[in-house]
């Protein structure tokens, strides 16, 4: 690793000690249904058509924004409506208009599927302020990976209609053993729709990808994301970055704008559907720290979130003696299983990749 | 005091040719931890005004 590295990951190091010690709610994820119309090979939530917890009604959400506004500055959170899939919900610009008039940004991750002109301009007219949507392909494995044959035309649709907007967006592809050597298709095709921002993430083992051969990439393969992106990062036609997830070693730097942070219950929260109070929607251990049907929402951020806060307790297991830990500290917290282990190692399975 | 602290962090961070803080899922790139998302609401207003 070169100088200029190692200094940046020191200063982030600083940098995000100062903010765990006085995590600012940012980024407040709500997981408003977990109904879906598409049935995702590698869905972590593992939605259904039909969910077996219902959505969750928009006053109880409001309830948590009057307690967030009690302590907040509601220009500095972020919330960001997640699924499932948002757009099943009929009510979805009712309630985010409210959320908008309380002077909270607000974005939408979605598949797109049901992103109709009609419909990005209402969500529009709610206040809506960026989107993320899903393309884990071309036609056919994005179709695969989706569960349905009329996803792909529907996403890219979505993408002309984000395009021909001033709207803040990514597209987010999910890489896996399909669509690995299609990458580079897949770039060609977004820069020639006029997309500037790409996202990448690779599968990790939980929710339905956790027992599917065809999702995790090889060693080599992991290896090969990571370089493809620092190449497609070189070349400068579309800002594509790795997901959020994992410390990366000698690729810090690199595939990524800034440096790796787990912002798990430091500056992001969650309210998932049943009303669990969680740090980032993509944990899906239990890791809550209360339900917003009998805690102050506001009251669990600033007083809980310890697992999330903390470092010390998941120096175990390979951790321990690992000569990453001063700036991977335990990887992400949505890769610790139910009793704290450690169940992906992003620099372990890149040193695979090179046995 | 810790908002410039912040600042010379994250400008330090700037100079290398970093980013300082994650979107985390957000394609909304703050651009340092003490100044987020700083008033996007009025500004959202007028940019949807202008559609």
């Amino acid at each position: 690793m070169n100088l200029r590295k190692r200094i940046g990951l020191e200063v982030a190091h600083q940098l995000y000690r100062a903010v765990e010690r006085e995590h600012p709610l940012r980024q407040l994820f709500w997981e408003c249904t977990l109904r879906c119309n598409v049935h995702c090979r590698h869905c972590g939530s593992d939605c259904k058509k039909i969910a077996g917890v219902g959505d969750m009604p928009a006053e109880d959400f409001l309830r948590v924004l009057d307690s967030v506004e009690k302590k907040c500055d509601p220009h500095k959170v972020f919330v960001i409506v997640t699924g499932g899939e948002p757009l099943v919900r009929d009510d979805l610009e009712e309630v985010c208009s409210e959320i908008y008039r309380r002077g909270f940004p607000w974005g939408l991750v979605t598949n797109g599927l049901a992103l109709t002109p009609e419909r990005f301009a209402s969500l529009r007219k709610a206040g809506m302020h960026t989107l993320a949507l899903s393309l884990d392909g071309l036609e056919e494995n994005h179709n695969w990976l989706r569960g349905h044959l009329k996803s792909f035309k529907a996403a890219s649709q979505a993408i002309d209609l984000l395009v021909n907007s001033n709207i803040i967006f990514d597209c987010v592809t999910c890489a896996n053993r399909r669509n690995y050597h299609e990458l580079p298709n897949i770039r060609d095709f977004l820069i020639e729709k006029g997309v500037h921002d790409w996202r990448i993430y690779t599968i990790f083992p939980v929710g339905r990808a956790k027992n599917d051969p065809e999702m995790r990439l090889t060693a080599e393969e992991f290896r090969g994301v990571f370089e493809f992106i620092k190449q497609t990062r070189k070349e400068g036609k579309i800002h594509v970055s790795y997901g959020c997830e994992g410390y990366l070693g000698a690729y810090e730097g690199d595939v990524r704008d800034h440096f790796f942070h787990c912002q798990a219950g430091i500056t992001v929260g969650s309210v998932m559907a049943d009303g669990a109070i969680a740090a980032c929607a993509s944990i899906r251990s239990d890791y809550n720290q209360g339900n917003i049907y009998q805690d102050d929402f506001m009251e669990v951020w600033e007083h809980r979130y310890q697992p999330h806060r903390t470092f010390e307790w998941r120096r175990t297991g390979e951790c321990a003696d690992c000569r990453h830990w001063r700036y991977c500290r335990g990887n992400g917290m949505h890769l610790r299983d139910d009793e704290g282990h450690n169940i992906l190692c992003h620099v372990k399975r890149l040193e695979e990749s090179e046995k | 005091m810790k908002k410039l602290y912040y600042r010379a962090l994250s400008s330090v961070l700037a100079a290398l040719g970093f980013g300082a803080v994650c979107s985390c899922g957000n394609p909304e790139q703050p651009e340092d931890v003490e100044d987020l998302y700083g008033c996007p609401i009025e500004e959202y207003n007028d940019s949807i005004a202008n559609e």
